[in-house]
């Protein structure tokens, strides 16, 4: 071997050397991906503390000058109904995430493991729903949520986005517990498990990874979403986070350090979930249960 | 301890038959193996005693209690599985207790009989572990443990052996056939291995095509196989098998046929002949019952393959017609063999079995 290296001219040294390089590059070219990720943020983090005078400096300054204000926050949530909308979208964001988790999971459960006339069907028609672009379901929807009274209304704006992600939660979770050795739930079952306590003691902690994941994308598609919620909410006291963050945008004046000031709070509490519940998100809870 | 009884048990899955209207009678205490090749029936044998798939005809008792509808939970029974199924997020511990923690049982009991059945399987140091962090070896010890824990009526077991390597195998296989005559419990015990079958069971059901083809001790299925199919998957080498007919000369009756002319007893060959529907039929003998002799005794031909296996060694031997049959020698006695050379043998008149060439079945003599 070493006198192969020798031979085309590469000692161990270089070897080590061109690995190393390898490596510098590789780390080089992340750091570049994850500055190009972040910068977004940041730079709306430093705008949003930016006084006045300096929004539209030019050259930019990258770096916040050293007479930052944090005026924009208090002014945010003393003068505008920021705080109102965010206890909205956590209200109706939780709920979906919660209940779309929830329907999702015993859906799944029945599609994963239960054979039944229609099964095929059921999928597809799952499947049909996310070939419809949103808007085309917004106004028949408009016109049901009218005549229920549910428009205006925080729970109906949720049951429109449960319409929305059940399926998507279903779909996601299906393959989930498909993934999971029914063996493990038979083994259950003849140990003197009841089919509902096998669900709750050895199917969903082994899926917990596939809830998780489930639940931060329900969560964020409610948070995100604009069209239903613009829609459906008429009242600036029943509005969501991104119909407010809309509302900020005058016709003749928009004030970018109030519009960056609160998307960096409405990125916030996604992006603390995210971090909170990203460790359940690894997989491979199920080495290990059966040869395979 | 209990009892189990098949009754035309049947298991029909869209456009298959599976299991074939099967009979079988279960002694307490007995350790019953369910043999077959691939796709014969067994593990949905297993499976429908188990509860885990549900019988489309026939009835199932257990303990002398019709059971084709009471859950998998209230039947009693404990079962191992081929892949483990060990619950993956539990520790050891957890595992061997989880049947009993679902009974209620209370902390002490749990605890006492948890640390029983670890010594008994030397599970002592890893009972705080989880199933990822085992051998494949410890991972079948605790599958064992979590279904002897709670002393049930049945253990059913489907091919537990077959994920762990030939040493561990050998060694396992002494474990559970020790485990179930100390604990007297009756088991089922489904494998495809021959050997298993034949090392662990006290009844050996040997199973084809969804039907049971023999039901009787491993000796006895050794034998005196019901029909050419027992004859060829049990035993490694199978049993040889050559197609004969009677012929007479004199006083002396042969069988005669596939290059070989076999003498028979004359009244052996007077029942054979009685109730042969065809004037053919196969001639059957274990290759250790073929002995190597100076001279012929209408059994000869030269030597097509000879494999030595370090203790013995095998020879195949083809006749003037083509055919062959397998005969078992010492290693001293495959000492001098070459291929090509001729050979004569008899086999012990006592030792050949007749089966019919139509249906396959044993010529059982009186």
């Amino acid at each position: 071997m070493s006198r192969r290296s020798e031979a085309s001219g590469s000692t161990p040294a270089s070897v080590s050397l061109a690995r190393m390089a390898g490596a510098v590059g590789l780390a080089a070219l992340i750091l570049i991906l994850c500055a190009l990720a972040f910068f977004p943020f940041y730079w709306m983090f430093v705008t949003s503390i930016r006084p006045q005078g300096q929004l539209f400096q030019y050259p930019p300054q990258l770096l916040p000058s050293a007479d930052s204000v944090f005026s924009t926050y208090v002014t945010l949530f003393k003068e505008t109904g920021l705080g109102t909308w965010l206890w909205n979208s956590i209200r109706v964001s939780l709920g979906t995430a919660i209940l779309a988790s929830f329907i999702g999971a015993t859906m799944a459960y029945a599609l994963s493991r239960f054979r039944f006339r229609g099964q095929g069907a059921s999928e597809y028609l799952l499947l049909a729903t996310q070939m419809l672009p949103g808007v085309l379901l917004a106004m028949p929807m408009y016109a049901v949520f009218n005549w229920l009274g549910l428009l205006n209304s925080l729970s109906g704006l949720t049951i429109a986005y449960l319409a929305l992600l059940v399926p998507v939660a279903t779909s996601l979770l299906k393959t989930f517990f498909d993934g999971i050795p029914v063996a493990l739930e038979e083994a259950s079952l003849i140990d003197g498990a009841s089919r509902l306590g096998t669900f709750w003691r050895i199917t969903l902690p082994l899926s917990l990874p596939g809830l998780i994941s489930t639940f931060l994308f329900c969560f964020i598609i409610a948070w995100d979403e604009y069209l239903f919620a613009q829609m459906f909410i008429r009242q600036p006291g029943n509005w969501t986070v991104s119909v407010g963050l809309a509302s900020f945008s005058g016709e003749y004046v928009t004030p970018w350090d109030q519009v960056m000031g609160a998307a960096t709070i409405v990125t916030l509490p996604a992006a603390i979930m995210f971090l909170f519940l990203q460790r359940y998100l690894v997989h491979g809870l199920t080495a290990g249960g059966v040869k395979g | 301890m209990s009892t189990a009884r098949l009754e035309q048990l049947t298991k029909q899955y869209p456009g298959h038959l599976a299991v074939d209207g099967i009979d079988l009678e279960i002694a307490d205490g007995e350790f019953v193996v369910l043999v077959g090749p691939s796709g014969c029936g067994k593990s949905t044998t297993l499976r429908m005693i188990a509860g885990l798939e549900r019988a489309t005809g026939g009835e199932i008792w257990i303990d002398g209690k019709r059971a084709n509808h009471v859950s998998p939970r209230e039947r009693d029974i404990a079962m191992v599985f081929q892949n483990y199924a060990l619950y993956p997020h539990m520790t050891v511990a957890q595992n061997l207790s989880y049947a009993l923690r679902l009974r209620r049982r209370s902390r002490v009991d749990i605890d006492r009989r948890v640390g029983e059945v670890a010594r008994s399987l030397d599970l002592d140091p890893l009972l705080a572990r989880k199933p990822s962090q085992l051998s494949g070896g410890q991972r079948q010890r605790v599958a064992l443990g979590r279904a002897i824990i709670r002393e049930p009526k049945l253990f059913l077991m489907d091919e537990p052996l077959s994920n762990l390597d030939a040493k561990l195998r050998v060694q396992t296989r002494a474990e559970i056939t020790r485990l179930q005559r100390s604990l007297g419990v009756t088991t089922i015990y489904v494998t495809h291995d021959q050997t298993e079958a034949m090392t662990m069971g006290s009844k050996i059901v040997v199973m084809n095509g969804g039907k049971i083809q023999q039901a009787d001790t491993p000796q006895q299925v050794y034998q005196h196989p019901a029909n050419t199919f027992v004859a060829q998957f049990i035993g490694t080498p199978p049993m040889n098998l050559l197609k004969c007919r009677l012929e007479s000369q004199g006083d002396a009756v042969f069988a005669v046929g596939s290059g070989i002319r076999v003498p028979l007893d004359p009244a052996v060959a007077t029942e054979i002949g009685a109730r042969l529907a065809t004037p053919e039929f196969l001639l059957g003998f274990r290759p250790e019952d073929v002995v190597s002799i100076p001279e012929s005794s209408g059994l000869a031909g030269t030597v097509d393959v000879l494999e030595g296996l370090g203790h013995e060694s095998l020879a195949t031997i083809r006749t003037d017609t083509g055919d062959s049959f397998i005969a078992r020698m010492t290693p001293e006695g495959a000492a001098g063999l070459s291929i090509g050379k001729r050979l004569t043998f008899s086999v012990k008149p006592d030792r050949l079995r007749f089966f019919s060439v139509g249906t396959g079945k044993a010529i059982h003599l009186s």
